[in-house]
């Protein structure tokens, strides 16, 4: 072999290996912006979700008509939850007697329907991959976990009237820790 | 010769594929319509609940958790 022909067999192996090289560069590239392509995805999601929570009528309104009733009615739900005299279970008690009179006499069975079957979707859509968990939760889980724990006697009274020991439970199971002795 | 002239046209012609591959992630991260609507979503959101605090601001926030832990909502709860 003289000098010019091992010359060429070099640049030949080079050329090889630079284009394996480059073509294994392009892949990790590809690979990158398919996973950006879903994460862009699942925030899109995320963020209509968010716009349908923060713009639409029947939210804005439920979110306002419960935020009425709870300001009308806190010295008394106050005044239970602040009563030292009370044990476990007349706190309990007294606590679920003085929810459904107000979810009663306010009328707020239906918006607060239309909330939680809402944080249900968005939960959902969290636990399938399908919208970017940070999100939903910097935007929902402040008044989805508070409206949860006030309203939680209102999800037991929903279970017992239409036997269904799983309405809302994907709610009651994110946002409140020892949900399985919840209604018992 | 022809060998080593079909491999650097190889080379180059990866080399491009790569620079577009490079250039199009650079726009995908930069993407202004999504910087748009993030941007758009926040003050949407902004307004929506300074309307609703303005409305209604007591009960905001209200969490039976935070008045007494002894609730069976609240048991186990961090």
């Amino acid at each position: 072999m003289n000098s010019r022909e091992e010359n060429l067999h070099i640049a030949e192996v080079i050329g090889v290996w630079v284009t394996v090289f480059t073509i294994l560069i392009g892949g990790v590239f590809a690979v990158i912006q398919y996973v950006e392509f879903k994460e862009a995805q699942r925030i899109d999601r995320a963020l209509e979700f968010i716009d349908r929570y923060q713009s639409n009528g029947y939210f804005i309104d439920a979110r306002i008509r419960i935020s009425q009733a709870l300001d009308d009615n806190l010295p008394s739900i106050s005044e239970i939850l602040k009563n030292p005299d009370f044990n476990d279970d007349e706190l309990s008690k007294s606590y679920n007697a003085e929810i459904l009179k107000m979810v009663d006499k306010e009328s707020l069975g239906t918006s607060l329907e239309q909330l939680f079957n809402f944080y249900e979707q968005s939960l959902m859509c969290k636990d399938m991959g399908l919208c970017e968990a940070i999100v939903l939760e910097s935007f929902i889980d402040n008044d989805a976990g508070s409206y949860t724990r006030t309203f939680y006697p209102f999800i037991c009274s929903l279970r017992k009237e239409w036997n269904n020991p799983d309405v809302f439970v994907r709610v009651t199971n994110f946002y409140i820790a020892s949900s399985e002795e919840l209604c018992s | 010769m022809d060998k080593v002239f079909i491999n650097m046209v190889c080379v180059v012609f990866t080399l491009i594929l790569l620079q577009v591959s490079a250039q199009a992630q650079q726009s995908a991260l930069e993407n202004p319509d999504k910087v748009e609507k993030v941007k758009e979503t926040k003050d949407k959101t902004e307004n929506k609940l300074k309307e609703e605090t303005e409305k209604k601001a007591k009960s905001r926030g209200f969490d039976p958790c935070l008045v007494n832990p002894k609730l069976p909502a609240c048991k186990n709860s961090p």
